[in-house]
């Protein structure tokens, strides 16, 4: 059994939003939003403390009334949604404390099983089966008998997102997941995330500030400008956003990926700072990085324009098999490139 | 080429899996002694009282209806079963009412009473007995041929309805629940205040009458008073029963909540409604019995060791019942002629044990 939807339509437009307000009471926080989700699209979100990451996130997830603008899921007008239909496509993380709340992990995932059964709280088998394998997909199975105030951070953080995966959603909030995790619980979760986008083709939107350790898996990046005096929301390709801003960033933090996630070999040629964000570009699309160009599916040559500004590149990505050639002059076109033969290439069964 | 493995497509479910994912814990074992323990009480509810009845007559006036006394028989039918029933029920909706208060404000001193509710009812009775008993409601009572019922729970039945009408209208008008618990407690100063203003420029007769109303009682609705308040208590219980998966997700808070697919407003106005309902009825019956709707969650959760609504809401409504039943009891001083007041008992008894359930709990959760 699968519980979440493998079946999405990668790149489809799954929320959208229309001029959209938000903030509290008549106080604009942030405005003039025309925001695009896509299915299995990471998406970062960062900005200072106070400049509405949380806000943005809970008018999306439709917990929080926007001021003005609409929001569409798959479409259909977020504020005509029922609130349990709202939650079968919309799950949130955020920080819970389960202090003096006396429930087992199994108990608390199954929470997340509420909108799709009856006011009895009755769970059938086949909930049961989606409650066991949202444990399982964030490796915690072995908590589910355990008290949930008993556990440590980055153990609740995992029951948490096991109950929203156990919500089968299309789209999942996070709001700083990585906040009190150690370095090493970062990357599972980090790992995890990506897991769930490729396999799966869930759409995850999280706010963040460790964009260090977001940008090896996210897909975009939307900044909130708040220096401006009304805020807008800057979105971007992470390649992008990394290359603009790149020299306050350590780009070699080894993210160790799962390797079932790798399935096509790539080699890489490109000037060394080009190399570092090519490779993660690629690891990000599950491909396999070779040091030997003979053993690749496929070489890429990267390079820099030196008379234009610092997004521009030229690149060329040839087919070692069938001597094909695609080019571009940018990191987006890059990723609709290694996106579309991701597709059209033999990873689905 | 790898090809791409999708995880666990074709996972049959395990059976025993499933099973070992069911906490094996006490529960049934304390479902089952709380029934026990609480039938062996309401016999003794049954059984004792201020006159002494043998237990052998007390089976004959049960089943056979006959005694060859027939003043026992009016004793055990008329005063003391619908005293244990009353009990019974105050106690358990009480408890629930309680719950829920707990669960809906996040916090764990709440009862019903925080709502505004019982100080409503309180006002009501304060001004019929304070002001005297020649008041329109006297006549409004016979009108409407309530006359069944005293003046004294009529305008406790007014005062709550006027309070309960005040808080439901703010449910609808107020996002957060931190709000409407200040507004039931700022209801509560108010009324409570113009009770004190009242009491200042009273006869101390009736000064009397009202502070004896306020020691509560489980023997003043009689069957005529049960005939009202039962199916309103059994109401708000089964309305409590039926939000308890609204209740669980409101654990961790509103928005957790809405982003499980509850819709917090209605799920607000139904659970105070069912507990102002309640609340509002046991105090115009029965006086403002404190007490039983904070302790009854708290030895519920003990004894449970969960804050599942589906385990709690039943397990606080026997616990409740069993401590009304079991105060009801000691407040007769069974073979004893006088009667002691009720809020007294209650707290008597079950402040120490809570405290030390409490302390106890603590000590083997919390440690490491």
């Amino acid at each position: 059994m699968n519980i979440l939807n493998s079946n999405a339509r990668r790149n489809e437009i799954l929320l959208s939003t229309d001029q959209l307000e938000i903030g509290y009471g008549s106080q604009v926080l942030i405005g003039d939003l025309n925001l695009n989700i896509r299915c299995g699209e990471i998406i970062a979100l960062i900005g200072e403390n106070g400049s509405g990451k949380s806000t943005l996130i809970r008018t999306l997830a439709g917990v929080q009334p926007s001021i003005d603008g609409r929001i569409s899921l798959n479409g259909y007008p977020l504020h005509k949604l029922d609130t349990n239909e709202r939650a079968k496509n919309m799950a949130t993380v955020s920080i819970l404390t389960a202090e003096n709340i006396m429930l087992t992990g199994y108990k608390f995932v199954s929470h997340g099983r509420y909108p799709h059964i009856g006011w009895n709280g009755r769970l059938r088998p086949a909930d049961h089966g989606v409650v066991s394998e949202s444990l399982e997909l964030v490796k915690a199975s072995h908590l589910a008998e355990r008290a949930i105030h008993s556990l440590s951070d980055g153990e609740m953080q995992r029951l948490v997102i096991a109950r929203a995966l156990a919500q089968q959603p299309s789209l999942l909030f996070l709001d700083e997941p990585t906040m009190f995790l150690d370095q090493s619980t970062k990357l599972i979760l980090l790992n995890l995330l990506k897991d769930l986008a490729v396999k799966h083709g869930l759409a995850i939107v999280s706010a963040t500030h460790d964009i260090e350790y977001f940008q090896q898996i996210s897909d975009t990046v939307w900044n909130i400008d708040s220096e401006q005096v009304s805020p807008k929301i800057h979105s971007s390709n992470t390649e992008d956003f990394v290359m603009s801003i790149r020299d306050n960033f350590s780009q070699r933090m080894a993210l160790p990926l799962d390797p079932d996630l790798f399935h096509n070999k790539v080699f890489i040629d490109a000037p060394d700072d080009l190399k570092a964000l090519a490779r993660q570009l690629f690891r990000r699309h599950a491909w396999e990085i070779t040091e030997f160009k003979a053993k690749s599916d496929y070489s890429i040559t990267v390079s820099m324009n030196e008379n234009s500004n610092r997004s521009q590149i030229q690149w060329f990505l040839i087919n070692q098999k069938k001597l094909s050639e695609i080019s571009g002059n940018s990191f987006r076109e890059l990723v609709a490139a290694i996106n579309s033969i991701s597709s059209t290439s033999d990873q689905i069964p | 080429m790898r090809k791409y493995r999708m995880p666990n497509r074709n996972r049959i479910i395990d059976i025993t899996d499933l099973q070992k994912l069911i906490p094996r814990n006490g529960i049934p074992i304390v479902f089952a002694l709380c029934v026990f323990t609480l039938l062996t009480l309401v016999f003794c509810g049954i059984a004792l009282g201020s006159i002494k009845i043998p237990v052998s007559e007390i089976d004959n006036i049960l089943f056979a209806r006959e005694s060859s006394n027939t003043a026992w028989n009016t004793i055990v039918w008329q005063i003391r079963i619908p005293r244990t029933i009353t009990a019974v029920l105050v106690g358990g909706s009480l408890g629930v009412a309680g719950l829920q208060m707990q669960t809906l404000f996040r916090n764990p001193v709440a009862d019903s009473s925080i709502l505004g509710v019982t100080a409503g009812a309180t006002w009501g009775v304060a001004l019929s007995v304070l002001i005297g008993t020649a008041t329109p409601a006297t006549d409004f009572a016979s009108a409407i041929g309530w006359a069944f019922t005293s003046v004294t729970t009529l305008s406790a039945i007014l005062g709550a309805a006027l309070v309960l009408f005040v808080i439901l209208l703010a449910a609808q008008k107020v996002k957060s629940v931190g709000i409407l618990l200040i507004i039931g407690l700022m209801t509560s100063y108010v009324l409570g205040s113009s009770v004190t203003l009242l009491l200042a420029y009273a006869d101390p007769e009736n000064i009397q009458r009202y502070i004896s109303w306020g020691f509560g009682s489980f023997r003043s609705p009689g069957w005529r008073g049960l005939f009202w308040l039962a199916p309103l208590l059994i109401l708000s219980s089964i309305i409590a029963t039926a939000s308890a998966k609204q209740l669980n997700a409101v654990l961790f808070g509103e928005a957790y909540a809405k982003s499980i697919g509850i819709n917090t407003r209605i799920l607000n106005t139904i659970t105070l409604a069912s507990a102002a309902i309640c609340t509002g009825a046991v105090t115009a019956f029965c006086g403002p019995i404190t007490f039983i709707g904070i302790a009854a969650p708290h030895i519920a959760r003990m004894l449970t060791k969960t804050s599942d609504h589906f385990v709690l809401i039943p397990s606080t409504l026997l616990v409740g019942a069993i401590v009304a039943t079991l105060a009801e009891i000691v407040a007769q001083l069974p073979g004893h002629d006088s009667v002691l007041p009720l809020n007294a008992i209650t707290a008597l008894i079950g402040a120490p044990i809570v405290i030390w359930i409490l302390i106890k709990y603590q000590a083997s959760t919390y440690s490491p």
